[in-house]
């Protein structure tokens, strides 16, 4: 059996009898849905028309948010649903990143992820799912698509039936009987900046939480709960009222409804953690590196001092990546509820192991332990790349983020840990000898010439256009520019003329700053492409 | 089904050790035996619902069981009454959820979103608990609990001395959402007077007097369903009576094949779905349709037989033609004459629109025959001056088609709602209250219940009581500041009662708030016209069947319903035996019990007694060994006709044959008077009109002073282009269209209703707003019409007329700082000043905010925008014959000045009374003949004693 969900769009009025339907079944608090129902209009009066899409859980049968979910919280049932288990659900927001359709939300009583799970509860008992019963015109179809006898297999094989985004490769099971690609494909339609008949002023699901605490104060902007106004991202242009209006009367689609933002979820503790890890792994890795080619004399003070600041940062990368857990009283789960597919378990324990070693060798150095300290430094050396580089994998393996998607990612992760790394040893008292200059010179020119194959190759999909263009020109511009800039570039050139020009803690800082500003770029913009 | 989870061998070794909890998803299995091999099932098997079993959803993956008890109730939002079943929760006696009610033939288990969104509105944590009195001066917002005891003595005393008075005509009942069929009527008889007030002339009063006029019967029942063309003036996909039960059947049609054609200005989601969408020109319906009127003449689409035998071809010949021979084709030589300057060209021009568009509709109609199903209720039928020509001239369409009362045609609503059979029925009340039904408006469907304010001011009357009932005249009508006035005159209304379940802008201004139930609270009877065929549907309270059937037996819903809610039923039974307690009003008789001598009666037996008398209940109850209200109870609903065609062709019996005689025009005669139709050689008994015929043509119109409209025409609007001045940037405001996610006021305390939609800009087409100067969605503008101005944001948008701008209903709720708290979903906090004696101004001081209660979402509020008030900037615009309030506005649209803000709000009802006098010159009072205030043939609401309809 393979339950799948089959959209009439011959039949479906846009009435949301769905939406509040799944909210009454399932009690969801204000903000998120399980189910809702898209408004998308297109064409010029009279020639216009407005689309209804319900949008949700597409129960895929190759779903990345079961592959990214640490602690299986999200599964499989034999049925072929996407079912979750809140009590093993750590809050950790990979799964809103790896679905590419949206459909996970935090509950902002419970603070686990949740989404449609097909009423499992109620199939279970034999009845159908209450969005089903409650469809005033049956547009929502539900059955066995493994049955060619089924009604929904009859749909699918006899009329015009469409899924949502089948490049992904995700097989999704929620298909769209004439469905309407502006409506199922969000880069298809403008954006505005608001809705016929709702507006958004606060967060939802995971920053409720803030808006609740500041519930009393009128802060227009309410920038502190991050609440990702993708127009605002999307939305620029000059102001000038004929454009504004060519765009408005253009024959291009629009949404004029759609739930509310649930935000940018991955927020400054996730760019933090990047930077905090890079820093205690490439200092690792590049003192031990200096220590074996001698780009560096490394005395046991230096040592010492290293791993102290390495461990240091790394228990401030700890911390950060526990802090953005929804459910923090549940961190040990990724290390004891595994789910081995999962980029973040298998970081979990890189990182673990390679604070597990670096303990080992502190602890050498005050207490004899008679351990080989040569293998600890070279396990200690694999642990810090591995915990270095697997974020990026992590952040592929967030399908739903196809700028995350790149083979350069990699490369440009452990580059990141180098640079940051080998100024981390100059400022605390490293001494860089010319071929340590000649190494980190190398890493910021290979840095940015691989800044710029990622941001001008070809680009598949426009989602991963629209994230470049974020970059290169929209949102992030400036703060782009300045970041390859004085972050990169003029280092570079300081130490390729004149390094004894500038102290090392000065360039050091701007160099960090640098990473870490690029990083945060790289965290944020593809979060700001809307889903739905 | 298996949760195809791996545990990893680490889980299991610290599970096992103990460190950790063990996860594991699993609980008793219920074993699903009543569903057999059918697979899965919509709903719990019916003889099932006193003890159903599931799992809970917030549990699962972990089986946790919960027990219901499922019990039929229906729906309180809109008019459509579809069916809803409770679940109630046997551990803790709550109602849990609710969801659609599959024994209900109208809505056949499925609802809209404001159906399970029910659940809100019961668990509101705003709702009024207990009835409160007034404290300081009225509309001061102080209130004081009072026991229902003090309440019942109070308001009974005042009604009594009224009545004793003979002040019968200064007690009034005004009903928004009335709810149920003739309770309160028969109620008010038994008073003797003739107090109902409804809600009827904003609402449909346009469109009834065009159906009337046709076959007395004041409202279309489509059967969508089997039609081959649908003809939409409405938005019945996303709202109106009945949306859900004929957006079903629309899709049904659809699905089957039929073509869907609607005509609005604005692209509504049911224009959307349309094969033919016409965004007419307001008011210019009428032109449109003629002209398809005349297309199908021309090309001889017509069903001749049924015009020849159906319709008074011979009065309009006789009366308008006498020279001419009484021969059909002479009557269609005629028709073509009338109607010849309705080219397409012609009403595409009045309409804006494409000429081969009317072209390609009205062969879809033609085509259509019998087949053709139509609507129109509110829309241009209530937005214009001679709005009620719009239906006139639709259903001129289904009897051209011959599609009248057909399979997948267009049916009267009699036909298809069902009449109960009450226990006792006082006499027709021997007065006429022309506060309600005015000497000015003699064919007004119905009461004139806008202009009551303006009486008032005019000095017209007085009132003792005024019971206003889940009635918000302040926020719904049009000139809400002449109706603050009015109400907080203690002059003018000595006392105003307001029963409504939450608070609203009209309850501020009243002297008691009595709390009612929601839809689940209360008992009431349900029938309307919703398909071809007839159903009624029982509202109970289901908490009080649920204590039934827990084996407590409950004597009065308050005593199962939160606080002290009660519900009107037993208000009213419980009100009136107080009025009367020595008997010499002679009230008290009409509350005894008909199966306990002398004893009052109570709200069971007043349903039992209904209940025995439907056709076919007694029976179809027996088969379940139930008695007929036990039925009810637990199904909720009973069919009584599964379909209902023809009925104009009933045959008359022997006894009503007697004595009478066939004249040329194939009526049959009896004491000089028309009781039927020869049909062929059958002697049937057509329609309820004069003629017994669909009217073509109207004696009535002409003896009533209306000669030029006997016949279907096309009205200029109010609003018409000619009456526009573009260089003062002069449009038409369509203020009237709803969301499919509210209702009227009513929906402000359902939270997820008001997650989707809360605000209400101004539509307005790219090309209009570049005109104007707006820039921006969002934008403000300042809309001026005859009496103010509001200020609102606009959507610029194509889904609009470019010369037509329009606004959404439901949004702009308020309240002022003192008062009380109340549907803080969707309600601004606004302060109101009267700068001078009738110059009003209204200003935004706090848009919505997250609030601290009970229900944690109220703190998780995520939006702020709650909209404008519109409609308490318009005058009243009675139409002179049909008497609706045309809603159309004339509007001058800016930008906004030097400190004019969002919300801002301006009115001077010294101006709103002028159009109020402007408009009531335009009619043509009473008497008509022989002194009469209303032709006899005509529905009139709570139908007095005969000799009241004449003038003494």
């Amino acid at each position: 059996m393979n339950l799948a969900f089959l959209m009439d769009g011959r039949k479906c009025i846009g009435c949301h009898a769905c939406t509040v339907a799944c909210k009454s079944e399932h009690d969801i608090p204000i903000g998120v849905n399980r189910t809702w129902v898209k408004y998308v209009e297109s064409g010029q009066f009279p020639n216009n028309k407005r689309m209804f899409t319900v949008l949700r859980c597409n129960h895929c049968d190759d779903a990345p948010c079961i592959d990214i979910c640490p602690t299986n919280a999200l599964h499989y049932l034999d049925s072929g649903i996407v079912d979750f288990d809140t009590d093993r659900c750590i809050g950790c927001k990979s799964c809103m990143q790896a679905c590419p359709y949206d459909a996970l939300y935090i509950n902002p009583e419970t603070h686990v992820a949740e989404k449609c799970n097909f009423c499992a509860h109620r199939l279970e008992r034999g009845l159908e799912p209450a969005c089903v019963i409650v469809c005033p015109v049956e547009a929502i179809v539900f059955g066995d698509i493994e049955d060619s006898g089924s009604y929904i297999s009859e749909l699918i094989a006899k009329e015009n039936v469409t899924v949502r985004k089948p490049e992904k490769g995700t097989i999704p099971k929620v298909f769209y009987l004439d469905g309407d690609d502006a409506s199922l494909n969000p880069t298809e339609t403008k954006i505005t900046d608001d809705y016929m008949s709702s507006e958004q002023y606060k967060g939802v699901g995971h920053f409720a939480k803030y808006a609740e605490e500041r519930s009393s104060e009128k802060d227009p902007n309410d920038l502190l709960i991050q609440l990702a106004i993708e127009a605002g991202a999307k939305y620029e242009g000059s102001g000038n009222s004929q454009e504004i209006l060519d765009r408005l009367r253009s024959d291009d689609s629009r949404t004029v409804y759609d739930s509310p933002s649930k935000g940018i979820l991955w927020g400054w503790e996730v760019s933090a953690y990047v930077w905090t890890k890079s820093i205690s792994t490439g200092l690792f890795f590049m003192l031990m590196l200096s220590e074996l080619f001698g780009w560096i004399k490394v005395s046991d003070e230096l040592m010492e001092s290293s791993l102290w600041t390495s461990m240091a940062f790394l228990i401030i990368t700890g911390g950060l990546l526990v802090k953005d857990l929804d459910q923090p009283k549940r961190f040990l789960y990724v290390l004891l509820r595994p789910q081995w597919k999962s980029w973040l378990v298998k970081g979990a324990y890189f990182i673990s192991i390679f604070g597990f070693i670096t303990s080992i060798l502190l602890l050498n150095m005050y207490i004899d332990l008679g351990i080989g300290v040569g293998i600890f430094k070279l396990a200690g050396g694999i642990f810090a790349i591995l915990s270095a580089v697997y974020t990026s994998f992590l952040f592929a393996q967030a399908k739903g983020r196809d700028f995350w998607q790149s083979s350069i990612a990699p490369v440009q992760m452990i580059i990141h840990s180098a640079i940051a790394g080998s100024m981390v040893i100059g400022m605390i008292g490293g001494e860089f000898t010319v071929e340590m200059i000649r190494v980190v010179a190398a890493l910021l020119g290979i840095n940015l010439v691989l800044f710029v194959k990622e941001l001008t190759g070809s680009h598949k999909s426009s989602d991963t256009k629209a994230v470049v263009d974020l970059i290169t020109k929209g949102r992030y511009k400036m703060q782009f520019l300045l970041t390859i800039i004085i972050g990169r570039i003029l280092p570079l050139i300081l130490l390729m003329l004149a390094p004894e020009l500038v102290p090392v803690q000065l360039l050091g800082a701007v160099v960090l700053i640098g990473i870490l500003s690029s990083e945060h770029i790289w965290v944020r913009a593809p979060q700001l492409i809307s889903l739905s | 089904m298996e949760h195809l989870i791996k545990k990893s061998a680490i889980e299991k070794l610290f599970e096992s050790m103990g460190i950790l909890r063990k996860i594991e998803q699993k609980g008793a299995q219920i074993p699903n035996t009543e569903f057999g091999d059918a697979g899965y099932s919509k709903f719990p098997p019916s003889d099932l619902w006193n003890d159903w079993t599931e799992y809970d959803a917030n549990s699962w993956p972990r089986k946790v069981e919960k027990n219901y008890s499922i019990i039929p109730t229906t729906c309180f939002n809109c008019e459509s009454a579809c069916g809803l079943l409770a679940y109630v929760d046997k551990e803790d006696g709550s109602v849990r959820r609710f969801e659609g009610n599959p024994e209900h033939p109208a809505s056949r288990g499925r609802v809209c979103a404001k159906g399970p969104a029910t659940i809100n509105q019961i668990k509101d944590s705003e709702r009024i608990l207990y009835p409160l009195k007034r404290k300081g001066k009225r509309g001061d917002g102080q209130w004081e609990r009072v026991s229902w005891e003090e309440v019942l003595n109070d308001i009974s005393g005042k009604l009594r001395t009224a009545l004793k008075a003979g002040r019968q005509n200064n007690i009034a009942y005004h009903v928004g959402r009335p709810g149920h069929e003739g309770y309160a009527e028969r109620v008010i008889q038994a008073w003797g007077i003739d107090g109902h007030n409804s809600h009827t002339n904003i609402c449909s009063a346009g469109a009834r007097l065009g159906y009337a006029l046709w076959q007395m019967f004041d409202r279309p029942s489509p059967d969508h369903a089997n039609a081959e063309t649908i003809l939409l003036i409405s938005s019945h996909l996303e709202t109106g009576h009945y949306f859900n039960p004929h957006a079903q059947r629309i899709i049904e049609g659809m699905m089957k094949g039929a073509n869907l054609i609607v005509m609005d200005p604005r692209l509504s989601n049911t224009a959307s779905m349309a094969d033919v969408w016409m965004p007419t020109y307001p008011g210019s319906e009428a032109a449109v349709l003629l002209a398809m009127v005349k297309i199908i003449l021309k090309e001889k689409m017509y069903d001749r037989a049924f015009l020849e035998n159906w319709v008074n071809w011979q009065d309009y010949l006789e009366q308008v033609h006498p020279a001419d021979e009484l021969t059909f084709d002479n009557f269609i030589k005629r028709l073509k004459e009338e109607y010849k300057e309705f080219s397409p060209d012609f009403a595409a021009k009045e309409a804006g629109i494409d000429p081969d568009t009317i072209v390609k509709a009205a062969r879809m109609v033609g085509k259509a025959g019998s087949r053709l199903s139509t609507h129109n209720w509110r829309a241009a039928g209530s937005g214009n001056l001679g709005g009620w020509q719009v239906a006139r001239c639709l259903h001129f369409l289904n009897v051209l088609t011959g599609s009248v009362g057909t399979v997948g045609g267009t049916s009267p609503s009699g036909w298809n709602k069902f009449k109960p059979s009450f226990f006792d029925v006082p006499p027709g009340q021997k007065f006429w209250n022309e506060l309600h039904y005015p000497l000015e408006y003699p064919l007004a469907h119905h009461e004139l219940s806008f202009l009551l304010p303006h009486f008032l001011k005019d000095g017209r009357g007085e009132l003792d009581v005024y019971f206003t009932r889940v009635f918000n005249p302040v926020w719904t009508y049009p000139d809400g500041f002449t109706w603050i006035e009015m109400l907080r005159d203690e002059s003018k209304i000595k006392c105003h009662v307001a029963l409504t379940p939450t608070w609203n802008e009209t309850a501020y201004w009243a002297d008691y708030v009595l709390p009612m139930g929601h839809a689940s609270e209360r008992h009431d009877l349900n029938s309307y016209e919703t398909h071809s065929g007839m159903w009624i549907a029982f509202r109970q309270p289901v908490l009080r069947e649920f204590a039934r059937r827990e084996g407590r037996e409950v004597q009065h819903t308050y005593e199962v319903n939160p606080g002290e809610v009660w519900e009107e039923d037993e208000f009213w039974i419980d009100l009136s035996w107080k009025i009367d307690p020595d008997e010499s009003l002679g009230i008290r008789k009409h509350f005894k019990s008909p199966y306990r001598d002398g004893e009052k009666v109570t709200v069971d037996e007043y349903y039992q007694y209904i209940f025995e008398k439907v056709p076919g209940l007694k029976e179809k109850a027996a088969e379940k060994n139930l008695k007929p209200l036990e039925y009810m109870r637990k199904y909720g609903a009973f069919e009584v006709e599964s379909t209902s065609f023809e009925k104009h062709k009933i045959p008359l019996n022997d006894n009503q044959l007697q004595n009478t005689e066939v004249n040329e025009k194939y009526q049959i005669i009896k004491d000089s008077e028309v009781i039927g139709v020869k049909d062929g050689d059958d002697s049937v008994v057509g329609f309820p009109t004069p003629s017994k015929k669909q009217e073509f043509y109207s004696n009535t119109m002409k003896e009533w002073k209306w000669e030029e409209y006997a016949i279907p025409k096309y009205i200029k609007s109010h609003i018409h282009p000619d009456k526009l001045d573009r260089s003062k940037n002069e449009y038409v405001l369509v203020s009237t269209f709803r969301l499919p996610t509210h209702i009227h006021s009513r929906s402000g305390n359902a939270k997820w209703l008001a997650e989707i939609s809360h605000k209400n800009p101004i539509w307005i087409h790219p090309k209009t707003a570049e005109k104007v100067g707006l820039k921006r969605n969002g934008d403000l503008l300042k809309i001026e019409t005859e009496i103010g101005y509001f200020i609102d944001k606009v959507w610029i948008t194509e889904g609009i007329k470019p010369d037509v701008i329009a606004c959404s209903h439901h949004m702009g709720r308020w309240r002022r700082d003192k008062d009380s708290k109340g549907n803080s979903w969707m309600v601004n906090t606004v302060s109101i000043k009267e700068e001078e004696p009738g110059k009003w101004r209204m200003v935004t001081k706090d848009s919505i905010q997250p609030f601290e209660s009970s229900d944690k979402d109220s703190k998780r509020i995520w939006w702020r925008d709650g909209g404008v008030h519109q409609n308490i900037t318009f005058p009243v615009h009675p139409d002179p014959i049909s008497g609706m309030h045309c809603w159309h506005q004339k509007v001058s649209i800016n930008l906004p000045g030097e400190g004019e803000n969002y919300g801002d709000i301006v009115v001077d009802t010294n101006k709103s009374f002028q159009v109020y006098k402007k408009w009531l010159d335009m009619t043509r009072p009473a008497p008509g003949p022989n002194g009469l205030r209303r032709p006899l043939w005509m529905a009139r609401t709570l139908r007095p004693a005969e000799e009241a309809f004449y003038i003494k």
